[in-house]
Formats: structure tokens, C-alpha cells, sequence
């Protein structure tokens, strides 16, 4: 075979492709493909808020663009594949350009609200995550692309993705299942995943890091998951692992998103949703006066943080302590300031591990304010649904299901108090990428470090076993 | 860059547009580098955008072509980290683009078996039509090592497709 021949081969053999889709100033589009397994069909809405899609099946690619076309500026349409080999994929418009990206994971299907400046993503078995201040997101993995909303739609599709399960870039697909039987008796299907990037994400968007395996545990009937395990380096897949993240996915879906809907339409208007779980809020709740503002309502974690909805936003100045004065600290965790609702929720912690007993909570927006007494009631494990919809499952997972750290901790191994300050300097590192740091998480590695350096005693030793003492915990 | 440099250079990439038979060259490029058609399909729409985008750039190059492919290129890396983050292999099997004839399918496993460096090496030089010089600018090489590069190319080529010879 002579170089005449090489260059013929090669020739007709590239001389046949060509770009399928169709070019026109300002516009591009792929043509012709239909989707695999559950096709997708657009609807869009210009509604206030921005473009809703609907899924049905029997509709094409070609049809879902059609119905794009005449979509606002930004909307998204995906595939439906569940543990299927086929990816989804994204199509959007910005610019008048379109873009088709095609992702590598799976997802369960969904609804993908767009409304401005948030975006929510929906599953289609109800499940839901809201993605908030998009602007601040930071994203992981697939950000080579610098086309904007690009790592939105990434963060958005992730977020659906681990909603739905709970997988790394790394480990995109199960690597084996198998039926094992929980604590109730009941025969699970476990997936299996294997980490090969060093760390594994559930579903709220937790990190695990340096853990070498993952399982996730489905409901049996359902599918859902209900619980997912990590297995640190050394340990065999399939074994219980001490390190394990129970964590229960009931608190995702508090309520039901096609309740209320027609029969096989799953279009949600979000902000109409959350409008309405608002304006019920504000009918049937109290509405304390605290300095002009309004307190809607508390809700107090099982681990006895105070979370607050409010209308107002506190700056720094805000001072809160408990009934024996010692001092809370307080952060704004989510804000719908452009909302026409206008409302907060507020974090407030102890400073320092010590009583989360507390029934009342002394609130001033500033030293010169007049004190107001908040009621704090009794923990409960279940949140109210104003809380799933404002917060990012990150968060709430991060202020509901992370296990207490009793004070008896200050009485431990020098080994123990490095990796506390290891996972403290991580957990900043988590909310560097939102922006704010919990002054509490601060201090207490500040604290740590002075107790490791001499700098600080440590107070006499008080068991404090019970659940809900303290504040962040290493796992 | 002072506002009315950036805005006439705004206003030269809106004007300035890249040949559209560039687009087709893509497609063929990212085959050669993927070894999917799909993927080719949507590697070229990405980097097209981002050439029409800086097309006024593009086209005030000592060689469009060649710098645009070598836009192209990085693109395509892109795309390989990609597929290798989803554990896929480029030029796996089934993926190909369907071959209309025996000797094209039969071209597809030679290829299959070339190394990714071979593979762009002998497109770039017989199916685009650049010359050593050019393919160096493109692969950030020297012209010599691209020269030896096509050498080693076309004899695992040959030794690879000895039987699409014999078989004819």
C-alpha cells in the first residue's frame, strides 16, 4: 500500500461526513434525531417567570425544538433514562444561538423551572431540589465549557442527578447491584458504586472524600432512595461501614408535586407554588413584630438549631442569646429578596457547644433595639415545607441530618481534635463556595486550635449525651 | 482594551464570517479524533460557535484555516477528557459513523487500530490538505517532528491496512 493509496482510502473515506444540522446567521441546531426510550416534548410557557417544559411520550427531538423555538430566552429539555446506558441531553438557547450538550449521566427525568435568577429542577417522581443564586454556584467537573449558563444547567442537571442518586463524575453508573434486606425486614435493591476520583457525592451534594466505595439502597416498590453508605479505603464493598451516612430522602418531597395537576400534565409554576405556600404561612401562622419586621414562623432541627423564616434579611448587627445570655450567632442561609414575598430564613446556633435546650431566644436587630423573646419549639425531624423550598438540599441536609458534637468532645485524643479542625477547615471550605462563613463553625475551629496550642483550657468535663448537643461533628 | 477598540472588534466579528464548508471540515476533523459521529456532530457545532465568535480573528490569521483547527484541537481535547471522565473510549466499538461502503468500514478498523496522534496526523495531511508546516502549527510541533510523525503514521497505516490491498 503506497502513499497514493493511504491518501485515496482516507479521502473517500471522510468525503461522506458531514455536518447534518442546518446553519442560519445566528442560529444552529442539530436536526433529525429522535430520542431514545422516553421522548421528551417541550411545552413552552411565557410565563411570568420564565419557561416551563413538560415531559410526555411519543414526542420527538424535532418536535421538542419546535416548541422551544417559541420559548423565552432560556429554556432546558432532557431526556428520560433511568440507569439506562443512554445520556441526557440539554438543549438551550442563549443569545439566540443554540447549544446542544450532551451530558454523561443518566437522570431520572424531570421538570426544570427557570425563573430568572433561581432555577429548580424537579424529578418526575416528586422529588424536588431548588438550585438558588445561581450567580454563586460554584460547580465541579464539567466547567471547561465557557458558554454562560453553561455551569448553571450543569449545576442544575447535577442537582436532579443527585437527587435522584447519589453519583460522582467518577462513577456515573453502578458498578453491580444486589437485593440485601434492611432493618425492617425488607429485600432493598443495593446499587453499588466505586469511586475512582477520590471522592463521592450524595444526594443533597455532600462530599465524601477519600472513601473507596458507595452504596445506595433503594425502597422496594417505589425505587426510592432511602439510604446511602460509604465505605472508607480498606474496607470491602458490601460491608457496613462505620462511616455510614443514613440519610432519610423523605424530606425532599414534602409535598406532592403532581397533586392538584391534571392527569399526565407535570407542569409546576414555582414561583406560584412557593407564592402560595407563603400567603398560607402568612394566614395561619403568627407574625411576630421584631423591630418592623415579621417572624412567620421557627422551626428547630433535631439538633436544636433555631431556623427563622422572617421578611427581613439581618445584617451583622443582629444579636441573639438565650435565656441565661449567652450569645447565638445568627446567618441568613437563604433570602427570596426578589421575591414578592419577601422572605429570610435565619440560622441561629450557639456560639459555643453548650445548651440547645433553650425554649425562648432574645432577639435585638442592633444594641439599641428592644430585646423581643422568640419561642423556640421542641425539636422535630421533620421540616416544614417552607424550609425545603428555601433552602438548597446541601443546606438543609447540612443544618437537619449532620450528627451533634458533644462538649464531652473537648476531652479527646490530640489525633481527634487535628481531624476536627481538618473537617472544620473543609466545612469552610464547603460554604467558601456560597459565600458566607457560619460564625460558628469559625470560632469552634478557632477554639480547637487554641486548645491544641495551649492557648485555651478546656471547662470541666459535663456529659452531654444526649441528642442535639453541640454543633458540627466530625464523621 | 480601550471601549471602542473592543466595540470595532465586536462589530468586525458580526461582519466577518467563516467559510461555511469549514463546518463539514470540522465534522471529519473530530471523527478522526473521536470516533463518533455523534460526538464529531457535536464537538463541530461547539467548536464552529466558537470560531464565528472570533471569526474576525480567525479570518486576520496568516492561515485561517489552520489556526481555526487549531481552535478545533482544543475543542476535541475537551471532548476526549470528557469521554475518558465517562469511561468511553474514542473509536470504540460501534460508535463509528455507519460506513456507506465495505472499503469504508474496512478504513474504520485501521483507523480503530492507529494511535490518536497517527490518526490526526495522516486527516490533517490527506483529508484537509495541510502541509507539514501547517500541521505543526496546528499540533504545536516542529515542522521535523510532524514530518517523522507522518512517517510512523503511514507505516502503521500501511501495516494496518495491508489487507484492504490484498483484499481488493
Amino acid at each position: 500500500m503506497n502513499d497514493e493509496q493511504v491518501k485515496t482510502a482516507l479521502q473517500e473515506r471522510f468525503r461522506t461526513l458531514r455536518f447534518e444540522g442546518e446553519v442560519t446567521p445566528g442560529r444552529m441546531k442539530r436536526k433529525g434525531w429522535l430520542l431514545p426510550t422516553v421522548a421528551v416534548g417541550g411545552l413552552a410557557l411565557p410565563a411570568i417567570a420564565g419557561a416551563l417544559l413538560f415531559f410526555s411520550p411519543g414526542c420527538t427531538y424535532e418536535r421538542a425544538i419546535r416548541a422551544l423555538e417559541d420559548a423565552p430566552e432560556f429554556t432546558m429539555e432532557m431526556t428520560v433514562d433511568r440507569f439506562g446506558s443512554t445520556p441526557y441531553k440539554v438543549t438551550y438557547e442563549d443569545s439566540g444561538t443554540w447549544h446542544r450538550r450532551t451530558f454523561g449521566r443518566p437522570i431520572g427525568g424531570g421538570v426544570m423551572v427557570w425563573n430568572g435568577d433561581r432555577c429548580s429542577a424537579y424529578t418526575l417522581d416528586g422529588s424536588f431540589c431548588v438550585v438558588d443564586d445561581l450567580e454563586r454556584t460554584q460547580v465541579g467537573g464539567d466547567s471547561m465549557n465557557p458558554l454562560p449558563g453553561e455551569k448553571t444547567i450543569d449545576y442544575v442537571m447535577r442537582s436532579v442527578w443527585l437527587t435522584t442518586f447519589p453519583l460522582t463524575p467518577g462513577s456515573e453508573k453502578p458498578v453491580s447491584r444486589y437485593t440485601a434486606t434492611d432493618e425492617q425486614g425488607r429485600s432493598c435493591e443495593v446499587l453499588s458504586f466505586l469511586d475512582d476520583e477520590g471522592y463521592i457525592r450524595d444526594f443533597s451534594g455532600a462530599t465524601y472524600r477519600n472513601v473507596r466505595a458507595a452504596e445506595l439502597w433503594l425502597e422496594p416498590g417505589t425505587g426510592r432512595p432511602i439510604r446511602f453508605d460509604v465505605h472508607e479505603p480498606g474496607q470491602a464493598a458490601g460491608l457496613r461501614s462505620t462511616r455510614t451516612a443514613r440519610i432519610s430522602y423523605g424530606h425532599i418531597a414534602p409535598f406532592n408535586l403532581t397533586s392538584g395537576l391534571a392527569a399526565g400534565a407535570r407542569v409546576v409554576d414555582l414561583p406560584a407554588l412557593r407564592s402560595s405556600v407563603w400567603k398560607q404561612w402568612e394566614a395561619q401562622n403568627r407574625r411576630e413584630e421584631l423591630d418592623g419586621s415579621r417572624v412567620y414562623d421557627v422551626y428547630r432541627s433535631p439538633k436544636g438549631w433555631a431556623l427563622i423564616l422572617t421578611d427581613k434579611v439581618f445584617n451583622d448587627e443582629l444579636l441573639i442569646e438565650d435565656a441565661q445570655g449567652r450569645p447565638w450567632s445568627a446567618i441568613t442561609v437563604s433570602n427570596f429578596t426578589k421575591m414578592p414575598e419577601k422572605v429570610s430564613v435565619l440560622l441561629a446556633t450557639p456560639v459555643e457547644p453548650g445548651d440547645l435546650s433553650a425554649t425562648t431566644l432574645t432577639l435585638r436587630a442592633d444594641r439599641n433595639s428592644t430585646p423581643h423573646k422568640l419561642a423556640i419549639p421542641a425539636a422535630s425531624a421533620t421540616p416544614p415545607t417552607w424550609l425545603a423550598l428555601a433552602l438548597h438540599p446541601f443546606r438543609l441536609y447540612k443544618l437537619t441530618l449532620q450528627p451533634p458534637l458533644s462538649s464531652a468532645n473537648y476531652y479527646r485524643s490530640v489525633r481527634d481534635w487535628k481531624n476536627e479542625i481538618k473537617w472544620l477547615e473543609r466545612t469552610l471550605d464547603i460554604y467558601d463556595e456560597y459565600k458566607e462563613r457560619p460564625r460558628g463553625v469559625e470560632m469552634r475551629l478557632s477554639m480547637a486550635k487554641d486548645l491544641l496550642s495551649g492557648k485555651r483550657e478546656p471547662p470541666p468535663f459535663k456529659d452531654e449525651t444526649r441528642p442535639g448537643a453541640g454543633l458540627f461533628a466530625p464523621q | 482594551m480601550p471601549e471602542t477598540l473592543a466595540m470595532d472588534a465586536r462589530a468586525r466579528s458580526s461582519t466577518v464570517t467563516l467559510p461555511r464548508p469549514w463546518l463539514d471540515d470540522l465534522v471529519r476533523y473530530f471523527y478522526a479524533k473521536l470516533g463518533s459521529y455523534e460526538d464529531a456532530q457535536d464537538a463541530a457545532i461547539e467548536a464552529w460557535h466558537q470560531g464565528t465568535a472570533k471569526a474576525a480573528k480567525v479570518m486576520g490569521s496568516a492561515n485561517p484555516k489552520a489556526y481555526f483547527f487549531g481552535m478545533a484541537r482544543r475543542v476535541a481535547a475537551d471532548h476526549l477528557r470528557k469521554m475518558a471522565r465517562n469511561k468511553r473510549e474514542p473509536w470504540a466499538t460501534g460508535s463509528t459513523a455507519a460506513a456507506p461502503t465495505e472499503d469504508a468500514a474496512m478504513v474504520d478498523e485501521v483507523l480503530r487500530g492507529l494511535s490518536d496522534d497517527h490518526r490526526e496526523a495522516l486527516v490533517l495531511a490527506y483529508v484537509h490538505g495541510f502541509n507539514h508546516v501547517e500541521i505543526a502549527q496546528i499540533t504545536r510541533r516542529s515542522p521535523a517532528a510532524v514530518n517523522s510523525l507522518l512517517q510512523r503514521a503511514r507505516e502503521a497505516f500501511r501495516t494496518q491496512g495491508s489487507h484492504i490491498v490484498e483484499d481488493r
